[in-house]
């Protein structure tokens, strides 16, 4: 219990510490934050007015902390203010709009990388050296060090732009019909962006399951359950699986952070209508407010996925409840 | 009438990197359980083969060991011919092991009536409640009280574990049961806890035990019969009595005189006999020599031309030593 | 590996054979013997636009680098041997740690003019957090080490003992680290300039890209693509495996 208490407190001060960089940081910035808000984008009138109400940009300080403290937790949904470019929508209504398209894809994505991974790991934990070991490993060093941009690029540019297999953009296409022709077009238009978000992800974690396998297998518990005549898929679920998995959730509840900007880059290249995509066009556009408010909720979901995170280690790892 | 358990002349070899031979650690080894309820002792020191003989017995010897020969017949049937199927079968319902390291051979992230449960479920097709009642049953037999039935491994003692892990290997009430150094890492009090409960164990159950151990102290009140292990091989079998107190094989009466004992008649202030040398187990099998003969006080001619084979001196008493024969 | 790309980088730019900014082809060519890696859309040699782009690419990365594992390291070994400053540590390196980096840049992208510092500046801002992390982890199993303590009982200030016992023993991953960030810096950087963050009147590797994906990539111009791309993978790479070497040398019980 301890250690879920500790890490309610480290997600708390986490919480407190953004928060307050969030505000900070933009307002850093030499000269009047009105100008250099807008600058560069074309922002009516009529927004521009909003905003300096909304964000006191002609007040002191304080009374933009407050503003902007209260516009979080005082106002359900929280108040961001409006977008620039896509006036009069507001922040809050924009990301969550298109959060439901990045989940998808992430949720996904995991899968499809993990389940990998440990497909190769188990392989290779029972088969010693050979061709096919040597090959998984170079490739997760390469996919490790390529940009995922650039792999996005390339795999769009075999699959969609050559072979015409995949559609070139967007998450669905608009003319369909049936719940059916809904569902396949969905699948059509992730199929790329999750494999190469998955492929990334098999990179991050295959080394690290593979060692986490090959010591599970090595274990005292794991003869002991062979010696008793158990099914192999017994074995294999209860003790490989569940034992093995364990330094994997915590590593990943590390890198969610990676994993969102990485995202971002996917759904630049796919043009993927998810969060990443609202963050790319809110940059042509100048639209501070987009980006300082995807930031913080981008930030929370990092935090909550964590929390989580560790909530799933303590269930799987009993050892953890009485640290 | 074929016996409860027959190794002969088994030999397992580990193959280890960067050296080019392997190492042997089992050179022909033979023992014999004739009958049920035969109760088995077998002492040597580390590196003898001990370990390796019980793991054989149930064939979990794995990459990098291999089984080079010789055959382990259970009630007949060769183990080591036994296909995936058999062998599955065979493990825990015929024959269970005890580990030495038993504290680690359970699941961590399971609770304790877990793998109990599992065996049964798995053998038996018990369903989940009876399982779980049975566990019960078994873990309260060996001390573990109900309400904490659903912890977990690591909030138990060593010697908490330890009985756990007797409990388990009784699940299935196996005919013979392989001790393997299960006490060694226990304190003394808690040793003969362990040991009471053995006994307790097999006497109501009838079972047959190989208990493993290089101890030799604690095995009189456990076992009937004593196996001496040197180098790979099984050098002297017989009765517990005669074994330990008039032992044949030089090597035997080496590892007893270096033992004092309270009735012992060796003089306090004299020298104590010095423990036999260990043999070197890097010994390719298939020696055309004894392998003792190095720190064997009674070695002449024929024991560098030859080796020893276990003979059987009187009934139910084997040596493997020139000097016999 | 390193050492090659290296030396076509900076050697490159007194063997260009046309100068990116000039227009001295038919555009959108594949490549050819006059144009090796193809002309983009203008007509511009990628060639030289790939051999000049990499200098700001490298130096930002390079830059953002150091700074970054100087800063971390100094922040991991107050934290790591001050016991009181910990808390201080782990709160402000987990807070950097969730924040994704990407958005975070973006932000600090669209609020500040662009130019070279401040991309610099950001990701310091990003990348100290990994470095002081693993600083602080080897100055504490090192503050453990017995001469650590004999050196305390021996009556050497605080400062002295950091300088002369914790230092060379926390430099050697230090320097690891500093070699993997430069990779993952490099990496952060062209994403950026992809993005469209930073100036793309200047040539550089993501700029290039950025170019790409605009222009021409959906008419088919791969070559626009593979070089920068290419070349970006390679450096990274190399970097990403020296580090790990590095690594693994220090600490031989990485060693598979």
């Amino acid at each position: 219990m301890d250690f879920l208490r500790r890490r309610i407190v480290t997600s708390i001060v986490v919480f407190v510490v953004v928060l307050n960089l969030d505000f900070i940081l933009p307002r850093l910035a030499p000269g009047n934050a009105a100008e250099i808000l807008a600058a560069g984008s074309k922002v009516p009138a009529a927004a521009i007015a909003l905003l300096e109400q909304r964000f006191g940009l002609n007040q002191s300080v304080y009374v933009q902390y407050e503003l902007y403290l209260k516009g979080i937790f005082l106002s359900w949904p929280p108040d961001f203010g409006v977008s620039y470019g896509y006036y009069p929508a507001t922040v809050t209504q924009l990301f969550f709009l298109r959060v439901g398209w990045s989940l998808l894809l992430l949720l996904c994505s995991l899968a499809v990388g993990i389940a990998f991974a440990y497909a190769a790991a188990a392989v290779t934990s029972l088969r010693r050296g050979g061709t096919f070991e040597k090959a998984v490993l170079q490739i997760s060093v390469l996919v490790n060090s390529t940009p995922i941009f650039w792999s996005a690029l390339g795999l769009l540019w075999i699959f969609s732009i050559t072979l015409g297999w995949f559609p070139l953009y967007g998450s669905v296409s608009f003319d369909t019909t049936s719940s059916l022709s809904f569902v396949i077009s969905v699948t059509e238009h992730a199929i790329l962006p999750v494999a190469t978000l998955g492929l990334s992800i098999f990179g991050e974690s295959y080394l690290l399951l593979r060692g986490s396998t090959q010591e599970v297998l090595k274990s005292d518990y794991v003869l002991a359950a062979r010696s008793r005549g158990l099914l192999d898929r017994t074995i294999a679920s209860g003790y490989i699986l569940r034992n093995s998995m364990l330094p994997l959730i915590s590593i990943m509840s590390f890198s969610l952070a990676s994993l969102i900007s990485r995202l971002v880059l996917v759904e630049a290249v796919f043009g993927y209508p998810g969060i990443g995509d609202l963050l790319i066009d809110a940059v042509r556009l100048h639209d501070f407010p987009v980006v300082e408010g995807t930031l913080f909720y981008l930030t929370v979901m990092v935090i909550v996925g964590g929390l989580l995170g560790d909530l799933l280690l303590l269930r799987v790892d009993p050892r953890l409840r009485s640290e | 009438m074929t016996s409860l358990l027959k190794v002969t002349d088994l030999s397992v070899e580990y193959r280890v990197d960067g050296r080019k031979d392997p190492i042997v650690a089992l050179d022909g080894a033979s023992i014999e359980l004739p009958e049920a309820g035969y109760t088995l002792g077998i002492v040597g020191e580390s590196g003898s083969g001990k370990t390796t003989l019980g793991m054989s017995i149930m064939r979990l010897i794995d990459p990098p060991g291999r089984i080079t020969g010789g055959t382990v017949e259970y009630q007949g049937r060769d183990v080591l011919q036994m296909d995936k199927e058999e062998l599955r079968h065979f493990r825990w319902k015929e024959v269970a092991m005890v580990y030495q390291s038993a504290m680690n051979s359970l699941n961590p992230v399971k609770p304790i009536s877990q793998p109990i449960v599992e065996v049964l479920q798995t053998h038996a097709k018990a369903p989940r409640s009876e399982a779980r009642e049975r566990a019960l049953q078994l873990l309260s037999e060996v001390g573990i009280k109900k309400d904490r039935v659903d912890d977990y491994p690591f909030e138990f003692s060593g010697g908490m574990r330890q009985r756990v892990v007797i409990a388990l290997a009784l699940a299935l009430s196996p005919k013979l049961l392989i001790a393997d150094e299960p006490t060694s890492a226990l304190d003394v009090v808690v040793q003969r806890q362990i040991l009471e409960l053995l006994r307790r164990e097999m006497k109501s159950k009838g079972l047959s035990l190989i208990f493993i151990t290089h101890d030799i102290s604690i095995l009189s009140e456990l076992v009937q019969n004593v196996a001496v292990m040197y180098a790979g091989e099984v050098v002297e079998r017989g009765s517990h009595d005669k074994v330990l107190f008039d032992p044949l094989h030089p090597y035997t009466q080496a590892l007893l005189e270096s033992m004092l004992s309270i009735d012992s008649t060796a003089d306090i202030d004299g020298d104590l006999a010095a423990p036999p040398r260990t043999a070197l187990s890097l010994e390719a099998s298939g020696v055309s020599y004894c392998k003792y003969v190095r720190s064997c006080k009674y070695a002449f001619e024929r024991c560098v031309k030859e080796r020893p084979v276990l003979k059987e001196t009187e009934p139910g008493r084997f040596v493997a030593c020139h000097k016999y024969s | 590996m390193i050492a090659a790309m290296l030396s076509l980088v900076l050697l490159g730019p007194f063997f260009v054979p046309y100068s990116p900014y000039a227009i001295s082809g038919l555009p959108n060519q594949p490549p050819s013997f006059a144009h090796p890696f193809g002309t983009d859309f203008l007509g511009h040699d990628l060639l030289s636009q790939v051999i000049y782009g990499a200098y700001p690419s490298l130096l930002v990365g390079l830059g953002a680098a150091v700074g970054a594992t100087a800063f971390g390291f100094f922040v991991g070994l107050l934290g790591g041997y001050y016991r009181r400053l910990e808390w201080l540590l782990s709160a402000s390196t987990d807070s950097i740690l969730s924040i994704p980096a990407l958005p975070l840049l973006i932000l600090i992208g669209i609020i500040y003019p662009v130019n070279n510092t401040i991309i610099v500046e950001g990701l310091i801002l990003v990348l100290w957090a990994p470095a002081a992390r693993a600083v602080r982890a080897q100055v504490a199993s090192v503050k453990k080490l017995q001469y650590v303590e004999a050196a305390r009982t021996s009556g050497m200030t605080d400062w002295q003992i950091i300088w002369r016992v914790i230092v060379p023993k926390v430099g050697a991953i230090a320097m690891a680290y500093f070699i993997l960030l430069v990779s993952v810096s490099i990496v952060l950087v062209t994403a950026l300039e992809f993005i469209g963050i930073g100036n793309p009147e200047i040539v550089s590797w993501g700029s290039i890209l950025y170019f790409a994906q605009q222009y021409g990539f959906y008419l088919g111009d791969w070559w626009w693509v593979l070089a920068p791309g290419l070349s970006i993978t390679i450096v990274a790479t190399g970097f990403a495996l020296a580090g790990f070497s590095f690594e693994e040398i220090l600490n031989p019980r990485l060693r598979t």
